[in-house]
Parts: C-alpha cells; structure tokens; sequence
C-alpha cells in the first residue's frame, strides 16, 4: 500500500514537471495539450538531468533523484507561475451523445491497456536483455556512465531513458514500471486530439484520436516495456508541432518541437530520423530569409541529443558520432557505390515489412492527399507529406547502409516495423485535418 | 438527353460517391484495428485477468516466459552460487532460442558469468577459463536446423554432482555426464564441473 502511494506521488510529481514545463511553452488556454505534454516532458527531461548529474560520479538513488526532481520542480514554478491556469471543469458540457460515446471507446482501449501492463511483470524479450536490467543494474550499483565499460556493447547502446524511468520507479517501491506506457499512451492521444482540434471538429478529432488509440501496433506498445513508443511519440509529436510552428511561427512551438524531437533520441539513438525537421527548417530559413528558426531550434535540439552521443563516443570511439556516419555515407554515394540490385531489395524490405504493414490508414492519407493536390488544388499541406517523404527516404537509406554492415538485415523485420511506427500518427493527423474529412462531415451533420 | 425509356438519367451525385468510398475505407479501418487487437490475444489476456486477479509473481512469468524455461532458470538460479561461471548452449540456435542467449539468461541469473559452448565441445577450456557449471538443456525451442538439434551438452563432462529438474535418466553415472546416456532423454539439468 504504501508502495502504491509513493509510486503514485513520485509519478505525480514527475507529471508536474512536465506540466510546468509545457506551460512555458504552449498558450494559457491549451490546458489540455498541457495535461498531455506533462509525462512525455517530464519523464524526458527528468531522467535527462539524471543522466547529467550521473556522468559527474553522484549516485543515482532515492535521495539523489527525488533532490534533482525538486529543484527542477522549483525552477520551473518559478518561471511559470504567472502562466497557470485552472482546468475548466466544464470540459464535457455540451458534448454529443456520438462524442461521449467515442471518448468512453478512447479510455477504455486506454484501460486494457493499464489493466494488461499492470497485471503482468516485465518480460517482452529486450525489456529482459537490456531496458529492465539496465535499470536493475542502476538501482544496485547507483552508477551507469562508471560501469558501462563492464558489460557488452548492446548494454550502452540505448539511450537511457526508459532504463531511468524504471529506476525511478522502481526505487519508490514499485515492482512494476509497466503502467508508464500506458500514461505515456494516453498522453500522446491527448496531445493528439487537441493539435487535431485546432484544424477540425470535435467529433472528426475524437473519432481520429480512437483511430490513432486503436492502431493495434500503437496499443501493442502501449503494453510493455520497449523504447519503440515513447519514440513513436517523441518524434510523432515533434514533428505535429513543427507543422503547427510553420502555420504560427510561434518561436515558443518551435522550441517544444525541438525538445521533443530531441527526447525521441533519448529514447532511441539509433534511427536518424531527426534529421528531417532541421532539413524542414533549413529549407524555411532558406525560403524566408531568416535563419533564427533553425538556430534556436538546433541549439534546443543538440542540446538533447549531444550528451548522450559524446558519451557513446567517448565509450566507443568515432563510429557513433554524427560526423563520422555521414562521411561513410557521403563516400558511398559520391564514389557510386550504390548496388542498384540491393536498392531494389531493400524497397521491397521497406514495402512488405512497412508500408503494408500501415495497413488502410495509409490508403486512406494517399486517397485525401490526392483529393486535395488533383481537385483542390491545396498545396498548404503538403509540408506533411514532405515530411513523410523525406523520413520514408531516411528509412529507405538507412535500411540499404545497415544491410551493408549486417549480414542478417533482412530478418529484421520487425525492428523495421517498429521503427517506422510514428508515420501513422501523421497519417491520422492528415487525415483528420484533412478538407474532405471535415467537409464531408458538414455535409452529413447539415442533411441530419 | 433522355434513354430510351423517356427518363431523364441521374447525375452522378460526387459527394454521395465520395462518401460512400470514405465510409468503406473507414469502415475497413476500423476492421482491420479491432482485429488486430484481437488477434494480439487481448480478449485472452482479459480473460486470464478476470480468472486469475490475484496470481503471484512467478506464476505470471511462467505463463509469460514459458514454464519450461522459467523452472528451469529458477532451478539453475538456486543451485548454483552467485559468483558460479555458467556454459551456455551455442548461440544463436533455433533448440535454446532462450537459454543459449546471455543477454536473456542474464536476467535472471546476475550476476554468475554466463559464457556460450559449442555443440559438440565446449568450445574453450573449460578449467583454464573457470567453468564451474554446465547446463543440461534439452532445448525449449520445439525447432531445430539440420546442424542444431535438440540435446546439450553433446559431449561428455567430467563431473563433481550432476542435478536434474524432471529426474535422472535410467542409464546416468553421478561422476560423469556421458552424452550417450542422455540421447533423446528429454533432460534438463545441471553438471557441476569436476576440476
């Protein structure tokens, strides 16, 4: 019981960071976008903080980390206290019948998947080889950066972030840190549905956000103890903000898009996908003559990613750093040493084990996307699919280099899915702001 | 122009076709979600849930890492101490998908050092590296490749005691692990090494 009530307060705790922070960087009003950033930035920027006392040689136990949880607590209060506001408590006023009824089917996908991570222990295969006991480590030895050295390559290799979460809990007397992917997952489908709302209606952002929440790849994860969705949502969410950031050129978005994607690296390192908002950014900068935006955001951004890379560089030499990787990549294209047959087989990999792996979401993103370039003629929108295209190319590139070095990429089938699993959270933000959707919509509310 | 029937045919309405292709996609959408979520055993799961609220921690992990494996381990974990250096079936290999990977056993063995032999030898000395135990592991894996099949150790261990899990083979010696005596056996257990 009492382990109960400290896992539930130190959770808590943690949300208000996150919420604290998020209001520093959303608008007064959005106090609901505000709930849902809460676990993702504060988890993120907590056990990023532990992460940097750690390397300086102080342990990481109890007492360490809930002193760095208050004293981050303090400073964000005191930079956001003038920007709280109560949450209205008429938030279900004057919803329909259809909407209640889609926002019971939302928590209660919600609640299985609670019910699921609570009920069983920690024992999905790479939670066992490394997350889980990472964290267990942790919490013996105090110490991670000093004993890495100690065990195999694939021990470093992940950032992190979950292993830290793990420890946290776990140090309040939990046996189960299961139950942070589930909030992590209605965090994101909170998040979700209000960036949905801002371009549509109540009902279309409901039924998208029930959509995105029953994605069986999305509810999977939601279940166990893998990096793969606070990825998916890190980056999913980052990139949302970026497209929100180009429509209102908030620098205070910008700044949120950069911190999220750069808490997707400290969930998962290795895919490279982050690249992508800062060719966005560049090309921006580029088309309006100001390079402030791709300044801030890098140095937000970088900021994130930098400590832990420096840290793999220094345990493991040049290989892991950003600089080397694009050179071993820039000599093969410039040398043109593309196996064309290799290329074909690996778009093929990416067909079979990605794209149908989308399912009709993605069939669906390709029908409105075509309605609104042929018919339409809209091409607002189209940074959204610049963005799906630019990361299909990172994932096309990626997969052909990694077959380069590993002999066995072919049966990484599944790694190749669950990498890829962010696409569907801006298939489903397309498609539920999409002008088919909404006017269509109309049409059937108005022949009611 | 009217057809032949002096009627004047309907224009294709758009929006009602459109809207009929939306419904369709949406309804496919929604299909093809419930079912993968079925399909991942939720419903399973529930029901498990429902019947069992109340199980103990090791009973979960038995359903969830295999009862086979996980008595194993367990048996292994007590039997052996904590600074013991374990051999390991080879790795990667389809008969031991579980207890030949280091990584897995790791978990649940911390910290005794787990090392991977070979098939048919050890694949290192055994007392110049410190090898104190030896697995016994028929294979949890219901799979084998024509290289790797189910059975281990394949060779023969000079032995201080030998242990079983689900009892000794008629034709075993205590002093020695004859691999000729554990031929389709079906044994797991443990050798510990005589020096």
């Amino acid at each position: 019981m009492i382990a109960l009530f400290t896992t539930l307060i130190g959770t808590f705790a943690v949300g208000c960071l996150g919420y604290l922070v998020s209001s520093l960087l959303t608008k007064k009003d959005e106090v609901l976008e505000r709930f849902g950033l809460s676990i993702p930035l504060g988890f993120g920027i907590f056990t990023l903080f532990i992460f940097f006392y750690s390397l300086t040689g102080i342990r990481i136990n109890l007492l360490t980390m809930s002193l760095t949880l208050i004293i981050l607590l303090s400073i964000s209060y005191l930079l956001a206290r003038n920007k709280l506001k109560k949450l209205d408590r008429k938030l279900l006023l004057g919803w329909t019948f259809l909407q209640k009824i889609l926002l019971l089917a939302i928590l209660g996908t919600i609640a299985v998947s609670l019910i699921h991570a609570i009920y069983y222990p920690v024992s999905a295969w790479d939670a066992l080889t490394l997350y889980d006991f990472r964290a267990k480590i942790i919490l013996e030895e105090g110490h991670f950066t000093q004993i890495a050295n100690n065990f195999s390559t694939n021990f470093s290799y992940y950032p992190l972030l979950t292993s830290l979460i793990h420890v946290w809990i776990y140090s309040l007397g939990a046996n189960n840190p299961q139950f942070v992917y589930s909030l992590y997952f209605l965090s994101f489908l909170i998040i979700f549905y209000s960036l949905v709302l801002r371009n549509s209606t109540k009902t279309i952002a409901l039924i998208s956000t029930f959509v995105l929440g029953s994605t069986p790849i999305l509810y999977y994860h939601s279940t166990f103890a893998y990096t793969n969705l606070p990825y998916t949502i890190y980056m999913a969410s980052g990139l949302l903000y970026l497209f929100l950031f180009l429509a209102n050129k908030s620098i205070k978005t910008l700044i949120l898009s950069a911190l999220l994607v750069g808490l997707s690296t400290w969930s998962r390192s290795a895919e490279q996908f982050w690249v992508t908002p800062l060719l966005i950014l560049f090309g921006y900068s580029l088309f309006r003559k100001n390079i402030l935006p791709v300044i801030i955001y890098s140095l937000v951004f970088f900021a994130v990613r930098q400590p832990w890379s420096l840290f793999l560089a220094g345990l493991y030499g040049r290989y892991y750093s950003i600089s080397t990787q694009a050179v071993t990549a820039g000599k093969v294209l410039v040398e043109g040493q593309i196996d064309f047959s290799r290329l074909m087989e690996v778009l093929r990999f990416v067909y079979q084990n990605v794209i149908v792996g989308w399912g009709p979401v993605w069939i669906l993103f390709i029908f409105c996307l075509s309605f609104e370039l042929l018919l339409l003629g809209r091409t607002k929108r189209l940074i959204v699919v610049a963005v799906v295209a630019l990361n299909l190319g990172i994932l096309i590139a990626g997969t052909y280099f990694l077959g380069l070095r590993f002999r066995d990429w072919r049966d990484l089938t599944d790694s190749a899915s669950r990498s890829s699993m962010f696409f569907i959270p801006l298939f489903v933000y397309y498609i539920g702001t999409s002008d088919i959707i909404n006017r269509l919509f109309s049409a059937i509310r108005k022949r009611e | 122009m009217p057809n032949k029937g002096g009627n004047v045919p309907t224009k294709i309405n758009f929006p009602n076709f459109l809207k009929v292709v939306l419904c369709m996609i949406a309804l496919w959408i929604l299909y093809y979600n419930a079912r993968g979520i079925v399909l991942l055993g939720t419903v399973q799961h529930l029901k498990y849930i429902a019947r069992y609220p109340i199980d103990s921690y090791e009973k979960k992990m038995r359903e969830r890492v295999g009862p086979i494996f996980y008595d194993y381990v367990q048996f292994i974990k007590s039997n052996t101490p904590e600074d013991a250096a374990i051999l390991l079936p080879p790795y990667p290999a389809l008969p031991w998908p579980q207890t030949s990977n280091d990584a897995y056993m790791r978990y649940f063995l911390y910290p005794r050092t787990l090392i991977n032999g070979n098939q048919f030898e050890p694949g290192l000395d055994i007392n110049k590296e410190g090898i104190d135990y030896i697995l016994i592991a028929w294979g949890e894996g219901p799979n084998e490749t024509s290289d790797l099949t189910h059975g281990w150790p394949k060779f023969d261990v000079p032995a201080t005691r030998i242990l079983y899990l689900n009892g000794e083979p008629a034709k075993s010696r205590d002093d020695y692990y004859l691999y000729k005596d554990h031929v389709s056996t079906g044994s797991w257990g443990l050798i510990e090494v005589r020096k």
